[in-house]
């Protein structure tokens, strides 16, 4: 569960890097010259992390079940 | 690093942190902990109105990841739930404009931040109280608060129509006007503080309606959805939402969360409450200081 866990937060912080690098300035952009975009793109983006960071949890839980089982059998 | 929609310049890290925290709250101890973030951000410097909206978006990204396990469990109400968004959705636009007219009049720092402290001193000492009674209790973290049922005997027997019968709660007759109300207190809180409101509509779920623990969380979570969603596109839309932000505190909240379901296994539940009652008033001196 450890290892998964800091399987998981690296991941996580690999892609915290990935969104602070190519985000930032396209949303900038959009929140200057278009609010009403710029506010569906928030709401679909911050739903979309929280099921993609979910996905991810769920896998790893899965994961890390499947593999001790395999070491238990 | 530079945020150029709030257009302030603060470390990601920090912001990470405050998510991370809120996330070991969250998954620790069952609280959204949008209480805490608010201050903390406010003491990064970021304008208040952006504290609102930002904490209001990567609060609606939590929610739905947490609705969606309670749902598997069958622990959410959804008649509650959606009669319950009817009022909250005009009671988050009623505290949207309240920031708005707040922000026109260049007060929302004060305004705002002088209710927070309100707000944060209340819960404080709520939780205190509430982990004190249950160590005495000598409870365990599987055991719930005591609830009284007079307070929610009270309340069902106003038969105001329309009625309805909520099974999944246990409720067999209640005015829709009750909830409609409740919904609409609790939206202006979210919509005037950005916090989800689960700190106000658990315990009123539970000790106001009689609503059984598992179901009043699990509902709670899914009528945040609807809050803390048109909460985003409601403060985004008037400028006052740096995504950003949210999406960065929303990372570490995500590991904060796991952090914090992985160490309920070591702690027992009322210690661990009693000991968080002290988060809200550190909480309310970080925003004191920062106001005078």
């Amino acid at each position: 569960m450890a290892i998964n866990l800091v399987f998981y937060a690296i991941l996580v912080v690999a892609y915290f890097f990935a969104v602070l690098r190519w985000l930032n300035e396209p949303l900038a952009r959009l929140f200057r010259q278009n609010l009403a975009h710029y506010a569906m793109v928030s709401v679909m983006l911050i739903l979309g992390q929280g099921l993609l960071l979910d996905i991810v949890t769920s896998s790893l839980l899965r994961l890390g079940k499947w593999l001790t089982d395999r070491s238990g059998n | 690093m530079f945020f150029p929609i709030a257009e302030i310049t603060v470390n990601p890290l920090f912001l990470a942190f405050i998510g991370f925290v809120i996330g070991v709250l969250g998954g620790f101890f069952g609280v959204g902990g949008g209480f805490l973030a608010g201050p903390l951000m406010f003491m990064l410097g970021v304008p208040m109105n952006f504290v609102v909206g930002t904490d209001l978006t990567h609060i609606a990204g939590k929610s739905v990841v947490a609705a969606r396990r309670h749902w598997t469990l069958g622990h959410v109400d959804f008649r509650l739930g959606l009669l319950m968004s009817i009022g909250t959705v005009p009671g988050v636009e009623l505290g949207a404009q309240i920031i708005e007219g707040l922000k026109q009049a260049y007060a929302v720092d004060q305004v705002i931040g002088g209710f927070y402290v309100i707000l944060l001193l209340s819960i404080g000492t709520f939780m205190a109280w509430e982990g004190w009674q249950a160590v005495c209790r000598r409870q365990t973290s599987n055991d719930k608060p005591a609830r009284g049922q007079r307070i929610p005997r009270v309340i069902r027997a106003v038969h105001l129509p329309p009625t309805i019968r909520l099974p999944t709660s246990g409720i067999e007759c209640i005015s829709v006007w009750t909830i409609l109300i409740f919904g609409l207190v609790v939206g202006l809180l979210a919509g005037m503080l950005g916090v989800g409101g689960g700190f106000l509509r658990m315990p009123a779920l539970i000790y106001l309606m009689g609503v059984p623990t598992h179901v009043a969380i699990g509902t709670d979570l899914f009528e945040i959805i609807f809050s803390a969603g048109y909460g985003t596109v409601t403060h985004a839309l008037k400028g006052n939402v740096d995504i950003m932000m949210a999406l960065v505190m929303h990372t570490g909240a995500a590991i904060g969360a796991q952090f914090g379901a992985l160490s309920t296994v070591h702690f027992s539940g009322p210690r661990i409450r009693l000991g968080f009652s002290l988060l809200p008033f550190i909480g309310a001196v970080l925003m004191f200081n920062k106001l005078i």
